[in-house]
């Protein structure tokens, strides 16, 4: 479990001091699909650092399992635990091959060269990239979709409880974003913690089950997705929008057509306008 | 950012130093340069200290921001001080204990060689601090251009040395983001011998150059479909045009070296 406590952060600079992010009360329960939303420059990535412990705050703690990380015992450990893909991760790639870039975590966390393998492979394994075809392949050579998909076994080969990911579909294109979208969601399944900052209010509503929305740095809303996509006019006064599900369930609301709240993927919205059209109610000139 | 650095300190106010043209800035700065070079006495060098005092009193640089640029050089300063004051042998003696001896003449050249260090640091201070880097770089350039006849190519020159300048905030960025993605997978950068650590750097600096060999790819399509192409025919964005003022302050600096090759 991870808690933020009264943190807030204020990057110290010549041209003077930016304050990033208010201070915020956050609690992270194990299994849980964060999603973090907000408009450029609302202190998104800002917040993302320092749950990591890469920033340490300016006021408040960062409580991980008990455990305060301004310790410095406490945060060597950390990346054992949590794992954090910036944005574009593929720039990190670093090794000859992509067997060894992966292997760079598992290898710092000291562990023997049998298990480091053992991970290598799980990890390409996880990220659907094939063992046989990139293990030796450099990973300036491969495509942009599989660099990040390397860059991100890189990150999750230590095997982490919790899982950072910074607009980790940026630049992909449909086909690459839907493969990754299921592959983060997977590992959700599988037990891991996520949490996500998207620009897309598609990918938000499609996996996570908490939505914490971020405005000039401060959190002015957190709830379930439905809670949030259902302040359609908040969210677009500070830049944001809803899902195209929601938005277009809502136009259709608006044209006389019956359809209940809360749909925020295109499967529910297409699911309720099946039944709608079944239950017959609006078969009148359609 | 964690590499907050000030390039060439540079302090943007509006005065007639900022104004100055760059090239009437650096003669000055050589004509200072030689003129404390020329005083051979405490009545020179003052003279050339009421100059500079009247030059900083006219930039309108905060004195402290003048001391913090002057800082990190001031290590430099101590060393003539204190070799002139205790190995000068020669002289009256001033004060004896043991085997320390200073001397009157110790104490006068300590006193005159740490005053001429102090103006020499000064100038160029006041150089970069009332000049930003890119007109420092451009003026230079332009007064290379004489010489583009002996095949010196100082177009070429200037605009390296413009995107080099420019590209300095951005490769630290790039760097800070990558360490920290590094970090994140369990690299520790601040412990073990130089050796060691040298060793870390290795994910980071394999990532900064590819990124910046991307960087300068990108920039130079980016010139080449807007047709660029350098030459001598090019203008400039800047113009560089002597006003008054320039002509003011190449008089001003020549009366002074007058002034002190025949009075000091
Ligand atoms: N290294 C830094 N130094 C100074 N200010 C910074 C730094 N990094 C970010 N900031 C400022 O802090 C604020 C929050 O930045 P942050 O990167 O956290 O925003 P973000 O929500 O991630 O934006 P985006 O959606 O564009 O990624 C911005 O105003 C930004 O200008
Ligand atoms: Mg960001």
């Amino acid at each position: 479990m991870l808690a933020l406590e009264g943190v807030s952060y204020t990057y110290r600079s010549h041209e003077g001091d930016v304050t990033a992010l208010k201070p915020l009360d956050l609690t992270i329960e194990d299994g849980t699909f964060l999603g973090i939303i907000g408009h450029t420059g609302s202190g998104k990535s800002t917040l993302l650092q320092l749950m990591c412990g890469l920033l340490s705050p300016s006021s408040g703690r960062v409580v991980v399992d008990g455990e305060n990380i301004a310790d410095k015992r406490v945060r060597n450990r950390l990346h054992l635990k949590i794992g954090m893909a910036f944005q574009y991760p593929e720039y990190q790639l670093f090794a000859p091959t992509v067997a060894e870039d992966i292997a760079f975590g598992p290898r710092n966390a000291g562990l023997s060269a049998t298990e480091v393998d053992k991970r290598v492979r799980l990890a390409m394994e996880r990220l659907r990239l094939g063992y046989e075809r990139f293990a030796h392949a450099s990973p300036f050579e491969l495509s942009g979709g599989e660099k990040r998909r390397a860059a991100l076994a890189g990150v999750i080969a230590t095997d982490p409880k919790l899982l950072i990911l910074d607009e980790p579909t940026a630049g992909l294109d449909p086909a690459g974003r839907s493969e990754l979208l299921g592959i983060i969601e997977e590992f959700n399944r599988s037990g891991m913690t996520l949490v996500m900052v998207s620009h897309s209010m598609d990918d938000i509503a499609r996996l996570a089950n908490r939505v914490l929305v971020l405005k000039d740095g401060a959190a002015v809303m957190q709830g379930t997705p439905t809670e949030v996509f259902g302040r359609g006019d908040f969210l677009r006064s500070i830049n944001l929008g809803v899902p195209q599900a929601t938005e277009f369930a809502a136009e259709l609301r608006a044209q006389g057509f019956p359809l209940p709240e809360g749909l925020l993927t295109l499967e529910t919205l297409a699911s309720a306008i099946a039944h709608e059209l079944e239950s017959g109610s609006v078969s009148r000139g359609i | 950012m964690a590499f907050d650095i000030a390039i060439g300190q540079y302090h943007h106010a509006e005065s007639v130093i900022h104004r100055l043209d760059v090239r009437a800035k650096l003669t000055l700065l050589f004509g200072l340069i030689a003129t404390v070079f020329l005083a051979d006495g405490f009545i020179g060098l003052g003279v050339v200290a009421l100059f500079v005092l009247i030059v900083i009193a006219l930039s309108r640089v905060p004195v402290i921001t003048i001391l913090k640029a002057l800082a990190p050089v001031s290590i430099f300063l101590l060393f003539p001080l204190l070799f002139n004051t205790f190995l000068a042998r020669e002289g009256i003696e001033v004060f004896r204990v043991g085997f320390i001896l200073i001397t009157e003449e110790g104490l006068y050249k300590a006193g005159f060689m740490t005053l001429r260090l102090l103006l020499l640091f000064l100038t160029a201070a006041l150089l970069t601090l009332t000049t930003s880097p890119i007109a420092l770089c451009d003026g230079m350039a332009k007064m290379l251009e004489p010489f583009e006849r002996f095949g010196v190519p100082a177009f070429e020159i200037s605009l390296m040395a413009s995107i080099a300048l420019r590209f300095i905030p951005t490769l630290l960025e790039d760097f800070d983001r990558i360490r920290k993605a590094q970090q994140a997978r369990g690299a520790v950068f601040d412990s073990g011998g130089v050796l060691a650590r040298l060793r870390t750097l290795v994910p980071c600096l394999v990532p900064l150059f590819a990124q910046s060999f991307r960087k300068a790819e990108e920039l130079a399509n980016a010139m080449e479909s807007r047709c660029y192409h350098g030459g001598s025919n090019r203008t400039h964005y800047h113009e560089f045009r002597l006003a008054w003022r320039d002509a003011v302050a190449a008089g001003v600096c020549l009366v002074l070296l007058l002034v002190m090759v025949f009075f000091f």
